[in-house]
């Protein structure tokens, strides 16, 4: 018996890793919004050291990893109405392709910043 | 098995709110990044978050994208507990994570307004 480590296994577990990694950014993402209840001159501190080149390059982690989830969960959705399932490598090399286009498309302005 | 009981509406429910995030998600990262003058300074998310409707859609967004990152969590880590107790702490903690980020969310969302 062998396991197969081919795509559909990859696109699985990028699924959950980058989706757990979104649910911890969520939980840093909704407390830190809670300080809006704080007012203008605590938040816009808190934005302020949000700036940080190195934090940066966390977002655009972030933006890479909700773009694979977004597009493959896209693809999931197809597959789980019953389309295209014959093509699940396929799609999983498109939403590769569209993803990384609209990575580095997405993260000139972000890079331009810094 | 039934659709509830069974626990398909789940799994139904997960497809429908990452399509609906999908949409709230182009128009958050648009207007937070890419909408000219939009940095992300308090007068900027004041502007929105005073009016009832942009409150509204937030609300939205949080109640789904709570349910949809704490399902996906749940659906991730039911495949590594075989021992029912800890199961219920696990589903347990999970609640009360969603209830508390709930709470922060709405207590910030819905009493907003600015000059504060």
């Amino acid at each position: 018996m062998r396991y197969r480590w081919k795509t559909g296994f990859w696109a699985w577990l990028l699924m959950r890793v980058s989706g757990g990694l979104i649910v911890v950014y969520l939980f840093m993402h909704l407390w830190v919004l809670s300080g809006l209840s704080l007012g203008k001159e605590s938040f816009d501190g808190a934005m302020e050291i949000l700036q940080n080149p190195i934090l940066k390059l966390f977002e655009l982690g972030l933006f890479g990893c909700v773009l694979y989830h977004a597009l493959n969960g896209i693809r999931v959705c197809i597959m789980d109405l019953g389309y295209l399932v014959e093509k699940q490598r396929g799609l999983f090399w498109g939403v590769v392709v569209v993803g990384l286009v609209i990575f580095v498309v997405g993260s000139v302005p972000v890079l331009m910043h810094l | 098995m039934g659709f509830y009981s069974g626990g398909a509406v789940h799994w139904f429910l997960q497809r429908v709110s990452g399509a609906v995030l999908f949409v709230l998600l182009v128009i958050h990262f648009w207007i937070t990044h890419y909408f000219p003058g939009g940095e992300l300074s308090y007068q900027n998310v004041a502007l929105r978050l005073s009016q009832p409707g942009w409150k509204l859609v937030y609300l939205v967004f949080l109640v789904l994208c709570i349910y949809h990152g704490l399902n996906g969590l749940w659906i991730i880590l039911q495949d590594y507990m075989r021992n029912d107790s800890l199961r219920l702490l696990i589903f347990g903690a999970i609640m009360i994570a969603g209830l508390f980020l709930l709470s922060i969310g709405m207590l910030t969302i819905i009493p907003f307004s600015p000059g504060t």
